[in-house]
């Protein structure tokens, strides 16, 4: 099940799916309000990608407690992982391929704006105490050009 | 002599050609959505290729004129071409390996090959062309020889803004 608050979005999401004959659902909603999407949240993981950077710290908190309020069984959200490497890749990356100026300067600024694990970790447990969270990532002085995106991980306790 | 001059035309063409697929296929990137977008890819690659046929035309025209007509002869063209070649294998080389990576290694590798290489390297072709442009107009002189190669330089350049506009509306 795909989630996105833009209604273009999502019925684009659905024509593709169709075109391609996939066996998935997408819905408009809310990320502070996802029980639309959740049938049975001891079986359900909540998955964002590139959602986190776009939030502050107390919309952080807030993110992980809708998702403990709901009981569901875990979260797994990738975000930008902030350092100097991700700031000037992410710089050469949408200045060689984004075709809109708007989406070469947003590029750039999500991953200035990213949240380091810290701060997620922080959020995570004062949003959802009763869940282990984890961020899996390496020094943010070596390069990690494959591990641009890394996930703060949440399980049930 | 005859050997080296029609290895320098090959190597031109062959040059202008791939980096029209190329200007082809990176304008097609993100326009589908789908995940199974490989046929789409192939489709924009010819598209570039057969733009820059098209756009070379002119350059092509203006050389023919000029063999026929002109006073450059072919060891001024041969002299501007390995100047251009100078600046541009080197380009090609390092672009030709990260292509190879991209094409045929795993999503790791490829996305390594993209950050480290394709990335910048595709800021940097523009002033490539034009570096490449100069060392031959400088090699040729002032003449049709220099025209020929400003006007090549122009079709490479311009392929891609025109596969942009052929091959739809940006999506960002």
């Amino acid at each position: 099940m795909g989630v996105d608050l833009n209604r273009a979005l999502v019925n684009e999401a659905r024509r593709l799916a169709s075109v391609e004959q996939l066996d998935c659902n997408f819905i408009a909603g809310d990320a502070f309000a996802p029980g639309v999407a959740i049938n049975d949240p001891s079986r359900t993981i909540v998955i964002s990608t590139g959602l986190l950077h776009h939030l502050d710290l107390r919309e952080l908190v807030e993110l992980f407690s809708v998702q403990a309020r709901l009981g569901v069984a875990g979260f797994a959200h990738w975000d930008i992982a902030p350092c100097v490497w991700s700031t000037v890749g992410a710089w050469v990356f949408h200045q060689a391929r984004m075709r809109e100026p708007v989406s070469r300067h947003d590029g750039v600024m999500s991953a200035r704006r990213a949240h380091c694990a810290e701060a997620l970790l922080a959020a995570a447990h004062a949003g959802a105490p009763e869940y282990a969270p984890s961020v899996i990532e390496g020094s943010r002085w070596h390069p990690r050009a494959i591990d641009v995106l890394r996930p703060i991980t949440g399980w049930k306790t | 002599m005859e050997d080296v001059t029609a290895l320098v035309f090959a190597s031109l063409v062959v040059l202008a050609l791939v980096d029209g697929a190329c200007s082809g296929f990176r304008a097609g990137l993100g326009r589908t959505g789908l995940i199974r977008h490989a046929e789409h890819d192939r489709r924009s690659t010819i598209v570039g290729l057969a733009l820059v046929t098209v756009c070379l035309l002119p350059a092509s025209f203006a050389f023919a004129a000029d063999m026929a007509f002109g006073q450059s002869g072919l060891k001024v063209y041969s002299g501007a071409g390995a100047a251009m070649l100078r600046v541009l294998l080197p380009y090609a080389a390092v672009v030709g390996l990260a292509l190879t990576v991209y094409g045929l290694l795993g999503w790791r590798r490829k996305y390594l090959a993209m950050a480290v290489v394709l990335g910048p390297f595709t800021l940097i072709r523009a002033v490539v062309a034009l570096s490449a442009a100069a060392a031959g107009c400088l090699e040729a002189g002032a003449g049709t020889a220099a025209l020929v190669i400003l006007l090549g330089t122009l079709a490479i350049l311009i392929v891609e803004p025109l596969a942009n506009r052929r091959l739809g509306p940006s999506t960002g």
